[in-house]
């Protein structure tokens, strides 16, 4: 691997960037029209526009990012997380061009791309899943199962992601026309109408296990994440590992299973499987075959680099280390701050950061592309930095997270900061264990007291 | 400090007048520039040479004073490759027509053409054979015909 061409922007570009010179690996940024002035271009030690501002054109534009990754000598890609990471026909153009995708196979990352076929590679791997069908056909097929398992039940689109083409039906009169929605709305967004159906399960926890494998055989399971912290829109804004309140034998049974799956589906690089807990319990939701958001809060507890490993293996390297050498160290979280408004419904907003102060100290990691002066721009997502705290236990970490959050400032924009220490210094949040209801009934008392407040 | 007594070394204080006047113009896109003090006045004109598109937005601008000076369109790449140049070459100062290829970027080993928009006199050049060149990369200057 002599150079590496990160195709993606913001933090992850940065975290990537710095894994290769770490390395001692030359890097290639690319960039849109609106990231000239980004951080990411100025670290990497080349950078090609590939495109205007709009994702679709630039961030997304397969030909000129293996045009760039040619005329500049990369013989590696590592594409982050959005964008093409889990994009089965662009692992196979690397692969075609003779460059290496930092990451798993194109039949790995296809195989649990689509749900139906990933659940079923479970189910046959021994992993337990939430009792569902296969594709439905029709309308009868869905009563039958639906009349069997009992409401709630979810309509999931196979080809699905992001909450499209998923419903959830809470009594028999209203599946017919949820049916015929959600498959729209999946042919709308994937071109793939076929949906299946699964057994709601109510506010369960949102648990994953991080595992990693190389090509010799190797696999680690890095233990879980608890990432029920997330917004009505579901996605995640307040990650920890490990996760609060889990007896020894469901982990035990988790790590089991993860393992057994990484196995089923022949798994190498970084990855993570997701799973619903509910109570003692737990369920296969899907696997994520890519580097993710959270995954410092892993690395923080078993002081391992994840995206170095994932450069080692896709050099044909083995792991740096095996099971027996990882220990997990005290507790750590993520908080994830992002230009929204979470008194508009975490509308994202963009604009120029006139202020940025960072927190530091003992225990506290930041990742961002931030800063004084640097524009938000708003095509793309709208996460800013990710605040990482570690401590001896979980108390400790999360003192530490409120006295970061505390010594932040971000002038510019709105920012999750000051709604993130509200939760954080919630009694609810603090015992530990919520589910994934939490954060949209701490909205709604939120609005209350301020209801009340105000009156 | 020099003394009110002392002679003045008008070759030297010319030449400290001068020469960063000289500088400045050299600088600049003007093609006359003229000075009318008491003690002396001086005159610069800049022979004007094809090439360069300023020169020629000048050039046009002094025959024409009453017109706004001449458009430059700037033929950019429009995908990630290896320019390549175009056969007959186009050259520095030549008149080309609207829709005119001259040259490609190649691209996984596809030949996207480059082209002329609006017709007009090729002012700049910007790339070279063979270069790489990245989306949005100028490539020529094209002063428009009016």
């Amino acid at each position: 691997m002599k150079k590496v061409l990160i195709a993606n922007r913001g933090e992850i570009a940065l975290r990537v960037n710095r894994a290769c010179h770490d390395l001692g690996i030359p890097t290639v940024a690319v960039f849109s029209e609106a990231d000239r002035d980004s951080l990411h271009v100025k670290r990497a030690d080349e950078a090609f526009c590939v495109g205007p501002a709009p994702s679709a054109r630039s961030y997304l534009n397969i030909p000129n990012i293996i045009s760039a990754a040619l005329i500049s000598g990369a013989d590696a890609i590592h594409p982050g997380y959005g964008f093409l990471a889990e994009n089965a026909r662009f692992a196979e153009i690397c692969r075609d061009h003779g460059i290496t995708f930092i990451g798993p196979s194109p039949d790995a990352i296809r195989a649990m791309g689509d749900k139906a076929t990933a659940k079923r590679i479970m189910v046959e791997a021994g992993v337990p899943v939430t009792p569902g069908t296969d594709i439905v056909e029709n309308l009868e097929q869905a009563r039958a199962f639906a009349a069997e398992a009992g409401y709630p039940v979810l309509i999931k689109a196979t080809a699905g992601g992001g909450g499209k083409g998923m419903r959830a039906v809470h009594a028999p009169e209203e599946l017919e026309q949820a049916l015929n929605s959600a498959s729209n709305e999946a042919q709308a967004a994937f071109g793939d109408g076929r949906v299946y159906l699964e057994k709601l399960i109510s506010n369960p926890r949102h648990i994953e296990v991080q595992v990693l494998a190389d090509t010799h055989g190797g696999i680690l399971i890095l233990g879980e994440r608890d990432c029920s912290i997330q917004k009505p829109s579901h996605q995640k804004l307040i990650e920890e590992a490990p996760g609060p309140r889990l007896s020894a034998a469901f982990r035990s049974s988790l790590y089991g299973v993860a393992r057994e799956a990484v196995k089923a589906v022949g798994y190498v690089n970084a990855g993570t499987l997701e799973f619903l807990g509910d109570g003692e319990r737990f369920y296969f939701m899907e696997m994520n075959t890519r580097i993710q958001v959270e995954h410092p809060v892993t690395e923080e507890i078993f002081s391992i680099d994840l995206v170095t490993e994932q450069l080692r293996v896709a050099r044909g390297e083995a792991l740096s280390r095996t099971q027996d050498d990882l220990h997990a160290q005290g507790h750590a979280i993520e908080v994830r701050v992002n230009a929204e408004d979470p008194a508009s419904n975490f509308a994202p907003a963009a604009g120029t950061l006139e202020t940025v102060q960072l927190p530091g100290g003992p225990g506290i990691r930041v990742d961002t592309h931030l800063y004084e002066g640097s524009v938000v721009p708003p095509y793309y997502d709208s996460m800013l930095a990710k605040i990482v705290a570690h401590g001896a236990d979980r108390q400790e970490a999360i003192s530490r997270m409120v006295r970061a959050l505390r010594e932040t400032v971000i002038e510019g924009v709105r920012t999750t900061v000051p709604f993130c220490i509200d939760v954080l210094t919630d009694p609810e949040y603090l015992a530990g264990g919520v589910d994934i209801g939490y954060l949209p009934r701490f909205l709604v008392r939120d609005a209350r007291v301020e209801a009340a407040a105000a009156r | 400090m020099q003394s009110e007594n002392d002679e003045i070394d008008v070759q030297g204080e010319i030449e400290r007048l001068v020469r960063p006047l000289l500088q400045a113009f050299d600088d600049s896109d003007l093609t006359r520039l003229s000075v009318d003090e008491e003690e002396f006045g001086l005159e610069f004109v800049r022979r004007l040479r094809p090439s360069r598109a300023t020169e020629h937005v000048a050039a046009a601008a002094e025959q024409a004073p009453a017109l706004a000076p001449r458009p430059v369109d700037v033929v950019a790449a429009d995908v990630v490759g290896v320019f390549r140049v175009s056969r007959p070459q186009a050259a520095l100062g030549q008149p080309v027509a609207a829709a005119r290829e001259l040259g490609y970027v190649e691209a996984l080993g596809i030949r996207n053409p480059v082209r002329v928009g609006r017709a007009g006199t090729i002012a700049e050049v910007f790339v070279g054979d063979g270069d790489p060149v990245e989306y949005g990369q100028p490539l020529f200057g094209i002063e428009v015909d009016v």
